[in-house]
């Protein structure tokens, strides 16, 4: 059976990922929706992770250094 | 009974030597410098999270077979276990890795620190290399015939065969991620020997 | 004599931390990221699951698309297919890439040897049993001249890239022409990857067990069937293949860099670019690598001023 085959008893995925994927193009630029998606959430959960203030900011309590 | 050390035994001179580097207090602090307060600091712990699930997954992969995963249900979703998990190792590693760009963090004589975490993404993305090619699948064959070339032209193709699945198998399961491993190790008994780097220091008008 | 202390560099040194500690539990961090991890693999692996496009067997080349198949084998009998005049690792036959006058593969030279018209066609053509016309045409093959062999296998390249070519009814029909037993090996060959023995035979080579694919694989990415199935998902080299999947799943966004070059005009179309792309990606991992000790690169983060997010709560309580 030529095409997209898959496992027979595969446990169902919630979202189907298996057809041809979209992509983003600009020139020569050429970028899936999936990656993109995946390299923007990392860009996010950097800033984010610099941004967002830490919990605990009271336990400096001058304990001297070792 | 007390002993006073002996210069000739190499044991001694080894255990002594662990202890400099890494007392116990230094190896497991209950403290940290009062600037490790952001959330950029925990996608080191995230990335060795990931390598834990992704060495799991593929535990139980490699106690089940290498085609397990085609005509099993469960088989496939471990397989998808393993994937994902490899998927967030990457984005949490490459996260860590501006964060400590960032902070400069080879500061202080923390080089080889900054040179294990490179070496650990380069051995990482060939060791993924190997997995993609032990599918054995369709992708398994298009990436083998495609990476051949780029191997061979280095000349590398004579020792390193893409399209050799059982040698491919054997470096993804064996080789690599003992090298993974080691390198890991050796990061993190850096951190811990040399401490996390303190900031910049601050003048009016910017970092000294 | 003493060595004259190194002046301070704000982008490679730093004073060691004499300052105030905060209680931190480290094994409670990385318990909780480990929980954390395995979550969202569970969660991911049960939304999207994973790909599986299932591989491609020569039988299945050879009963989709006979044409290209035959079309593969007789250039593999005639020397013109891409692994027959690859070079190193698997023959002499081209000097391979080079970069500035070096040729790495033809230094290491062969360690992989394949004979293309020998692995892919004669060699388990010969080993159907029960065939005479067969086997009469290999006798008749080997006994000839080369120049003999290459006017029938040219004649019979000719045919099967006519339009006309086709297969029908359990064989190849090529417009007639004087091939001599160039087209009973090549249908021979075509029939026996059909019936799945050829998948067999190439990979074994008639022993039992093996595990090395290299010359299925060959013989097969000599063809279009991969490349063709490959085009779709854009995998090919110059569509950013290497960091693409199958299906819509991600694939390797790690590797944007190395599949970037494929696309850079001069680069993509030269012969030595895999090598070329080789020698960059080598150069810029060890300028990574290398960052603490590059002026210029060093001082980015202190010029970026990002830091100044992440230890705000550190410069807050200085002032």
């Amino acid at each position: 059976m030529h095409g997209v085959a898959t496992a027979p008893f595969r446990l169902d995925a919630l979202v189907n990922l298996n057809h041809p994927n979209h992509f983003i193009e600009w020139g020569w630029l050429s970028i899936s929706r999936s990656n993109a998606i995946v390299i923007g959430l990392m860009v996010v959960t950097f800033i984010a992770a610099v941004a967002v203030p830490f919990p605990g900011q009271g336990d400096a309590d001058g304990e001297e250094a070792q | 009974m007390t002993s006073t050390p002996n210069a000739t035994n190499w044991t001694g001179a080894l255990r002594r030597g662990a202890e400099r580097a890494l007392p116990p207090e230094k190896l497991l602090p209950e403290t940290q410098p009062s600037y490790v307060a952001s959330w950029i600091y925990v996608f080191g712990a995230l990335t060795m999270a990931a390598l834990g699930i992704i060495i799991a997954t593929g535990a139980v992969l490699a106690i089940m077979g290498p085609t397990w995963w085609h005509h099993s249900s469960t088989g496939h979703f471990i397989n998808s276990m393993h994937l994902w998990s490899v998927e967030l190792f990457f984005a949490f590693m490459v996260v860590h890795l501006w964060g400590k760009f960032f902070m400069a963090a080879w500061r202080g004589n923390r080089v080889l620190t900054w040179v294990s975490g490179v070496v650990t993404f380069v051995i990482s993305i060939a060791t993924a290399f190997t997995g993609y090619l032990s599918q054995t699948n369709y992708d398994s064959q298009w990436i083998a015939t495609q990476a051949k070339d780029g191997i061979n032209a280095t000349g590398g193709g004579a020792l390193f065969n893409v399209l050799n699945f059982g040698q491919m198998l054997m470096w993804h399961i064996t080789l690599l991620p003992l090298g993974v491993g080691i390198l890991v190790v050796l990061h993190v008994l850096l951190v811990r020997h040399k401490g996390v780097v303190p900031p910049f220091a601050e003048t009016k008008g910017g970092a000294k | 004599m003493t060595k004259a202390p190194k002046r301070f560099n704000p982008d490679r040194d730093v004073a060691p931390w004499t300052g105030p500690m905060r209680r931190y539990d480290i094994a409670k961090e990385v318990a909780i990221c480990f929980l954390v991890v395995a979550v969202l693999t569970v969660g991911l692996a049960v939304v999207f699951s994973s790909p599986d496009d299932q591989a491609v067997t020569l039988q299945q080349w050879a009963r989709e698309t006979p044409v290209d198949f035959a079309t593969t084998a007789i250039a593999e009998l005639d020397g013109t297919s891409g692994t027959a005049g690859y070079g190193g690792p698997y023959n002499t036959a081209s000097p391979g890439q080079s970069i500035l006058g070096v040729s790495p593969s033809k230094i290491i030279g062969v360690h992989i040897p394949v004979d293309a018209a020998k692995d892919f066609v004669l060699s388990p053509v010969a080993a159907l049993p029960d065939h005479p016309a067969v086997g009469q045409a290999l006798l008749t093959y080997g006994a000839a001249t080369p120049s003999q062999r290459a006017a029938w296998d040219a004649a019979y390249e000719t045919a099967i890239a006519n339009p006309a070519a086709t297969y029908r009814e359990g064989e190849l029909v090529v417009p007639s022409g004087n091939y001599g037993p160039v087209g009973v090996i090549i249908d021979a060959l075509t029939q026996m990857a059909r019936s799945g023995a050829l998948d067999t035979t190439m990979l074994t080579e008639q022993r039992f067990f093996s595990t090395d694919f290299t010359k299925p694989l060959l013989f097969m990415s000599d063809g279009n069937y991969l490349a063709n199935k490959a085009a779709i998902d854009h995998l090919q080299g110059d569509q950013w293949g290497m960091m693409n999947e199958t299906g819509s799943w991600p694939g390797q966004a790690w590797l944007w860099l190395y599949t970037m070059w494929y696309q850079v005009p001069g680069l993509s179309t030269s012969p030595n670019a895999d090598l070329q792309v080789w020698a960059i990606m080598v150069v810029l991992t060890l300028i990574l690598a290398c960052i603490p000790i590059i002026p210029g690169l060093r001082s980015i983060p202190r010029w970026t001023r990002v830091y100044r997010l992440i230890w705000r709560s550190h410069y807050a309580a200085q002032r």
